[in-house]
């Protein structure tokens, strides 16, 4: 009995090791081959694509989940081991990382970024060059947003359910919060105009906090304490949070009207968490015209297969052909405003009821504001502010002054290098 | 003068009188009870979230088993490989549960039965290594498997099991009060070697302790979430919490599916604790804490 | 018998050979990393750029830190609202299933160690979805009994959300002190305790001036272990607030605010001087506890 219980555990023991020895690099094939390393697995579309039109390059593609991307992919980079030739970067480190000497400059030659840029919208533009104006960054997805709205709560509450009427009725936040005071009362309290005060946030998403080394608060954010507040008094919110499950269940039930929704929420918002209701939504213009996320493609600067690294992020940026599949495909609507255009010619979206959200979309994109950020805003903007509209939304922050005071307090701590007046 | 028998005779008689269940008695049950129940809650809510969707979850609270269980179980196979989460689970829970539990006994042995030089003062830094904050070391453990070169590998989460200083303090606990000197020193008149006498001699006496440790063992490293998230970086390695957090899409939550996982990712340990409950809190006993 | 006694001298350096392999090990993977740490916590490294030494930066600005003083008070506040009933409770726990006329005791002792087997991390979101405010199956809960008109927001009030966790700690840890203070029962010879009872000790003065003079050294490691764990806590509060420790940080455990600086902000050097601070802080306490158990012996 003991003298099966070493083995075992010798057994286990070899098991584990002789496994801890598989799974690294495998033969060296004939095939060139690049790393990509992603926080989201929506690449797989693409590298398959990828693949089939370049059969001479293999790419190993590592999906990192979760919060831990960051700090690996700087580590990797680095320390150089175990780094991606290419690798992905969300909207809200891109500005932090844009400068790091580890991402390849792409306007140089052989890339000539430079010349390949004007096909993409000028927001997009904006946040894929650094502090010099060097393009070290290509984005393949663009996220101008939109107000998704149930048709049948706006038929039931507004009277009509066509994009362009809804969206004249909604231009203003008054108008908004109007519509939301009176559909609580009607429906005893059961519908709501907007989920949560997010809603009314990220329409100032990407205006800047920083200029020139120095905190600046833009007016619009102010404004915004304010219009969270009266939406909370009015009972215009659902309180729910983003991204929870009560968040999703609202959506499958039509218990609110309108979620501000970038490009992306189509596909992975809507479509994820409440399939069962294609058909019953349309897409408005509202109060504000803002982008919110968006995805970036860079190259590792000591990458051994920058040839073929540049030719898989070329080919996810610009290749016309694959572009126009993917928005196809996934709904996908990318930063290549000359695909986009030709799509918006025919495009309609079945869970949309019919709509063209390529167009509707290609319009936004054009009115989105091109905006300079620094590697502050992110934080400024996700911890600081954030913080400080929900203690000002639940009342702990009585005043404006003591909001503006919060904030620049808390900035100097968390940033001492800025100037904060 | 009272002999032995007497003071049993009179021990029992007063056991007897009492009356069958006093009040005091259905009180202390009472309270048992409740507790019990309070601690089954979660499981049993656990298992009835993951045989619902996530709308249903969301908008009423659920105490009834609903019927998405299938449903909710093709989605998550869609997304992860959970079976393969499992096996990744077992390795490396199994294979760090033997080298802690096994280098534990090797390294208490050493301190309980060899009078050395310095004994006492590195015991009590083993001791001190308690309680430095795991979090502490994590950049420097991650940058030292990158020099090493491995990152990404089972060996990373498996071998530094071996150094686990709670381990070494219990079984040396257990070593000092129930090994006694004389089995070591019949075997070496017999010319046994010290490592063939620890392996063949000691180490089966100490098997209901280590069996013991080995249970906390198991379920920390079972259910360890930094580490691996740190460490590994292919998709095919990923042990159980990973792979359950994996199922977070990064666009939102669906709670029916969540919840099957971590149902799933519970249901062995549950299992094995309820089949060796009776060994595992029998034999902590045994490896009783001293000062 | 001398020639035995020699015997085990000269066998006493084996002893080294034993001990060796975990401090080989630990100095690679336990000692080098704590190392690396502390070097960096007099950098001002971000994970990605060359670290820049700058000696003594970090250390002097945690001091200023108000959020380090915050998030130290949120941890031993929920550690010391959660330890107190855990001990105590488990104490008495683990004293009614060592008596034998209990029925189902081991059924009992199973049970209650159930809530240290879940993930931590699972059980944070369990709770956080409980509570959620308009989707919670409290609020619910409550709503349909009547016993409330509105849902409550319960995660918006700070007290409110360390208390919960404090429970959920208390929850996951009871089962397994019961289990410790158990094995310590368990080593208390029973001939003491007969003694007293033909003496005509009731049951609380045996449980007072014998039972627990005895498990003492058991209690104090209790209360050490708990001390390390607690510093560290981190897994229920970081889920059950989605990492963020809302509303206003009141609920980010110390260990929460190393990990939001050092591997969200990846300002590795500055969190590697808290994480130091921790750390002496551990050793502050465990000290003082094993002082103050050991005084009021003497």
């Amino acid at each position: 009995m003991r003298r099966g219980i070493m083995a075992s555990v010798l057994g286990l023991l070899s098991l584990a090791l002789a496994l801890s020895g598989c799974g690294q690099s495998g033969s060296q094939a004939a095939k060139k081959q690049i790393t990509v390393w992603s926080f989201t697995d929506e690449a797989k579309y693409a590298i398959a694509k990828f693949e089939a039109k370049y059969p001479d390059i293999r790419v190993n593609f590592v999906h990192i989940p979760g919060n831990f991307y960051i700090t690996k992919l700087k580590s990797a980079l680095q320390t150089a081991s175990k780094a991606p030739d290419v690798f992905m970067i969300e909207n809200s480190n891109i500005r932090e990382l844009i400068d790091v000497p580890y991402l390849e400059n792409l306007s140089a030659p052989p890339y000539n970024a430079g010349q390949l840029l004007p096909e993409q919208y000028e927001f997009v533009q904006a946040n894929e060059k650094d502090t010099e104006g060097n393009v070290r960054a290509l984005g393949y997805q663009a996220t101008p947003g939109g107000y998704y709205y149930r048709r049948d709560l706006a038929k039931q509450y507004l009277g009509t359910d066509d994009p362009d009427k809804v969206s004249s009725m909604i231009a203003s936040w008054d108008q908004v919060f109007d519509i939301g005071e009176r559909v609580e009362k009607e429906s005893g309290g059961k519908v709501h105009a907007l989920p949560n005060w997010n809603a009314i946030a990220v329409a100032n998403d990407g205006i800047p906090w920083v200029k020139g080394n120095r905190l600046v608060i833009d007016p619009a954010y102010l404004k915004a304490l304010d219009l969270v507040r009266e939406a909370r008094q009015r009972h215009v919110l659902a309180e729910l949070d983003s991204g929870s499950a009560g968040y999703a269940a609202s959506m499958q039930k039509g218990e609110v009207m309108f979620y501000p929704g970038a490009t992306w929420a189509l596909q992975y918002t809507f479509k994820a968490n409440a399939p069962d209701t294609s058909g019953k939504w349309g897409l408005a213009h509202g109060p504000a015209s803002f982008s919110s996320g968006g995805t970036y493609l860079a190259m590792y600067s000591k990458s051994r297969h920058k040839e073929e690294a540049w030719k898989f992020i070329k080919f996810y940026n610009f290749d016309h052909e694959f572009l126009a599949n993917l928005a196809r495909d996934q709904d996908y609507f990318t930063s290549n405003r000359i695909v986009n255009d030709e799509i918006a010619r025919t495009a309609s979206s079945t869970y949309l009821g019919g709509q063209n959200h390529f167009r509707f979309f290609s319009e936004e994109a054009k009115k989105v504001p091109s905006r300079q950020r620094t590697q502050f805003d992110n934080t400024i903007n996700n911890e600081i502010y954030n913080n400080v509209l929900k203690l000002y939304l639940d009342g702990r922050i009585q005043s404006k002054d003591e909001a503006v005071a919060r904030i620049r307090h808390d900035v100097k701590l968390r940033f001492p290098e800025l100037q904060v007046d | 003068m009272q002999t032995a028998e007497s003071v049993e005779r009179r021990l029992r008689v007063s056991e007897n009188a009492r009356p069958r269940y006093s009040f005091g008695m259905l009180l202390v049950y009472a309270f048992l009870i409740v507790l019990a129940l309070f601690c089954a809650i979660p499981f049993y809510l656990m298992l009835i979230y993951s045989t619902h969707s996530n709308a249903e979850i969301a908008s009423s609270f659920v105490y009834w088993p609903g019927g998405a269980l299938l449903e909710n179980y093709r989605h998550m196979a869609e997304k992860i490989n959970i079976w393969r989460g499992f096996l990744n689970s077992l390795i490396i829970a199994g294979g760090s549960t033997a080298l802690s539990l096994y280098f534990g006994a090797l390294t208490a042995y050493g301190f309980a039965k060899f009078r050395f030089a310095g004994n006492k003062t590195l015991f009590w830094f083993l001791l001190a290594t308690m309680m430095v904050p795991g979090q502490l070391s994590l950049i420097g453990v991650y940058r030292l498997f990158s020099a090493l070169g491995l990152l990404d590998s089972y060996a990373a989460l498996i071998v530094p099991a071996a150094a686990n200083a709670f381990n070494v303090f219990f079984i040396k606990q257990f070593i000092e009060s129930s090994v006694p000197g004389e089995i070591i020193e019949s075997a070496r008149v017999d010319g046994s070697g010290e490592f063939r006498t620890f392996n063949t001699i000691i180490l089966p006496i100490l098997a209901p302790a280590v069996s013991a440790l080995g249970i906390f063992a198991f379920i920390g490293s079972w259910n360890n979430f930094l580490g691996p998230l740190v460490l590994l970086f292919t998709q095919q390695k990923y042990p159980l919490p990973v792979v359950v957090a994996l199922v977070q899409g990064y666009y939102g939550m669906d709670y029916g599916l969540l919840y099957l996982g971590v149902a799933l990712s519970i249901l062995p340990i549950i299992i094995v604790f309820s089949v060796f409950s009776r060994q595992i809190i029998g034999s902590v006993a045994l490896g009783a804490v001293k000062g | 018998m001398k020639h035995v006694f020699s015997n085990s001298i000269r066998k006493d350096h084996y002893g080294y050979f034993f001990i060796a392999p975990f401090f080989i090990i630990f100095a690679i993977f336990g000692l080098y990393p704590i190392l690396y740490s502390l070097y960096i916590s007099f950098t001002n490294w971000d994970g990605i750029r060359d670290p820049v030494f700058i000696g003594l930066g970090n250390y002097r600005a945690v001091v200023q830190d108000p959020l380090f003083y915050k998030t130290l008070f949120n941890t031993l506040f929920i550690w010391g609202v959660s330890v107190i009933p855990q001990l105590t409770v488990s104490l008495v726990l683990a004293f009614i299933l060592n008596e034998t006329w209990i029925r189902g005791r081991n059924l009992f002792r199973a049970v209650f160690f159930f809530p240290h087997i879940v993930t931590a991390a699972s059980f944070g979101l369990l709770v956080s979805l409980i509570f959620d405010w308009k989707s919670g199956g409290f609020n619910h809960f409550l709503v349909s009994a009547g016993w409330i008109g509105d849902p409550i927001n319960w995660k918006d009030n700070p007290w409110f959300v360390r208390l919960i966790i404090s429970s959920i700690l208390f929850f996951q840890y009871f089962g397994y002190s019961m289990i410790i203070y158990l094995a310590g029962l368990q080593g208390i010879d029973p001939v003491l305790n007969e003694a007293a009872q033909i003496d005509g000790a009731t049951r609380r003065q045996r449980f007072v001036k014998i039972t627990i003079p005895l498990l003492k050294p058991v209690i104090l490691f209790q209360v050490i272990t708990s001390i390390i764990g607690g510093i560290q806590i981190f897994d229920q509060p970081y889920t059950l607030t989605n990492g963020t420790g809302d509303p206003d940080r009141s609920a980010m455990t110390s260990i929460m605010y190393l990990y939001n600086v050092a591997f969200q902000s990846t300002r590795f050097g500055y969190g590697a001087a808290i994480a130091f601070y921790l750390f002496l802080i551990i050793i502050v306490f465990s000290i003082t506890s094993f002082v103050l158990s050991n005084r009021k012996t003497v």
